[in-house]
């Protein structure tokens, strides 16, 4: 409960440090990039922190090269 | 993108200090346990044959002017497979980021830290990262340069200190396993700092005085391997290669066995500067790559928006990135060879053809 509002609360000061600033230069295209890109890391780090079973880019990576892998051994 | 430039000195060092970055902690132990007394061959000849590699990056890096890498990759193959191969690249440099993070959490919390949770390490650790990306290139080179001579000096004062304790019966028998355990293990160099250096790639366009700088590249590659070539030397000469390979963190193991005349001892925290430092300088260029190649990747006009919003998606990676200490011994050891070769080799291959073809075509028409 306490790491999600702590979650919350980061997000929304990183939204308020970067957005106004970007909006003000009139970047709306980049406005909409960060903001995106704010969303999914905070999607992420809320999954991360409820404790559930996390997708493993590493566990993704080492699947794809395993045939090349056991190609390579013998 | 702003005015920040570098000297070809100042990109030497923090070639040094990306190259001694965590390897320094990651490279003695697998080496010591495939090619036990020979570690210190395993790390020596990779670093020769890796001046080869750095000379093609270089070159490359010269060949394109004031393009970054994924600039270059969008100019060669197009708006949208130019967009999927940077996209590799990028990811490539995010999971690098996100695992160099881990390593100096692991080494904090196993070590020095027990009671703090690895997360906050991690933030704390990531703030100062982004407080230094934000600064830019330019603020970048100039502290390396403040930092190169503590690094020397504190890598002097180990090595000064410890030699007293040096028994050179570890050694024996050079070549005793044969060349085939040097050369496999070797792989583990050529993977963790070499084949890495194709981040730099986004640093060097912003480097002045592009012949002398690619001279610089491979200097500093070869400046960090004889580094990382001594610690791992050293350690076997004072450990023998079993405890190498049986420590998790065997440089670390190494400092706390200084003991002058049972009056200089417990200073291996000081030590640990080293590392600290370079893995930051290491982070630093990691970070300001991966953001760049972002605003890059988007057509953004800065990368500094983009640093804060990265940086909550690598905490979050570099914690669910392995479960336990095993699972990346096991990646490094097996899979990380070849991510880093498909990523820092055969991907600069395709984009430096495809890029030499473009050039010549819109050179003639």
């Amino acid at each position: 409960m306490w790491a999600i509002i702590a979650i919350l609360i980061v997000a929304g000061a990183i939204f308020f440090m970067e957005v106004p600033k970007l909006k003000k230069k009139k970047q709306i295209k980049d406005m909409w990039y960060v903001i995106i890109l704010l969303a999914l890391a905070t999607a992420a780090t809320l999954y991360e922190s409820t404790g559930m079973e996390t997708p493993n880019p590493l566990d993704f990576i080492q699947s794809v090269y395993a045939p090349i892998r056991s190609w390579f051994q013998n | 993108m702003g005015n920040h430039t570098i000297s070809p000195r100042q990109f030497m060092y923090l070639v040094i200090l990306f190259t001694v970055g965590s390897s320094i902690l990651i490279i003695p132990t697998p080496t010591a346990a495939m090619a036990k007394q020979d570690a210190w061959l395993s790390v020596l000849l990779p670093v020769s044959a890796g001046t080869l590699i750095i000379w093609f990056l270089s070159t490359f890096g010269r060949q394109l002017e004031n393009k970054t890498f994924v600039e270059a990759a969008i100019f060669a193959f197009g708006n949208w497979f130019g967009r999927l191969l940077s996209f590799f690249y990028l990811s490539f440099i995010f999971i690098l980021g996100a695992l160099v993070l881990r390593n100096i959490g692991d080494f904090m919390t196993t070590q020095i830290m027990p009671d703090t949770p690895l997360q906050f390490t991690h933030i704390l650790f990531l703030l100062v990262v982004i407080f230094g990306a934000r600064q830019g290139l330019e603020v970048i080179g100039r502290s390396s340069e403040i930092f190169i001579p503590w690094i020397f000096l504190l890598l002097f004062f180990l090595f000064f200190s410890i030699s007293p304790q040096i028994n050179l019966d570890n050694l024996q028998p050079i070549l005793g396993g044969g060349i085939k355990p040097i050369l496999s293990s070797s792989l583990t160099y050529l993977g963790t700092p070499l084949l890495e250096m194709v981040i730099f790639l986004m640093v060097f366009p912003y480097v002045k005085e592009k012949k002398k700088a690619g001279r610089a590249w491979i200097l500093g590659a070869l400046i960090g391997g004889l580094i990382l070539t001594l610690v791992t030397l050293f350690s076997v000469l004072v450990m023998g290669s079993d405890l190498t390979a049986l420590n998790a963190y065997p440089s670390y193991e190494l400092a706390k066995k200084i003991n002058l005349a049972g009056f200089l001892e417990g200073v291996e925290i000081i030590v640990a500067i080293i590392w600290m430092l370079t893995i930051f300088f290491k982070l630093v260029i990691i970070y300001f790559a991966c953001s760049l190649g972002t605003a890059n990747f988007l057509n953004m006009e800065d990368y500094r928006p983009l640093l804060l919003p990265t940086g909550m998606g690598m905490v979050v990676l570099s914690i669910v990135a392995y479960p336990d200490v095993a699972y990346f011994e096991a990646f490094l050891g097996e899979t990380w060879f070849l991510y880093a070769l498909t990523h820092g080799m055969l991907l600069p291959l395709i984009i430096w053809a495809g890029f030499m073809i473009k050039r010549a075509h819109t050179e003639s028409s």
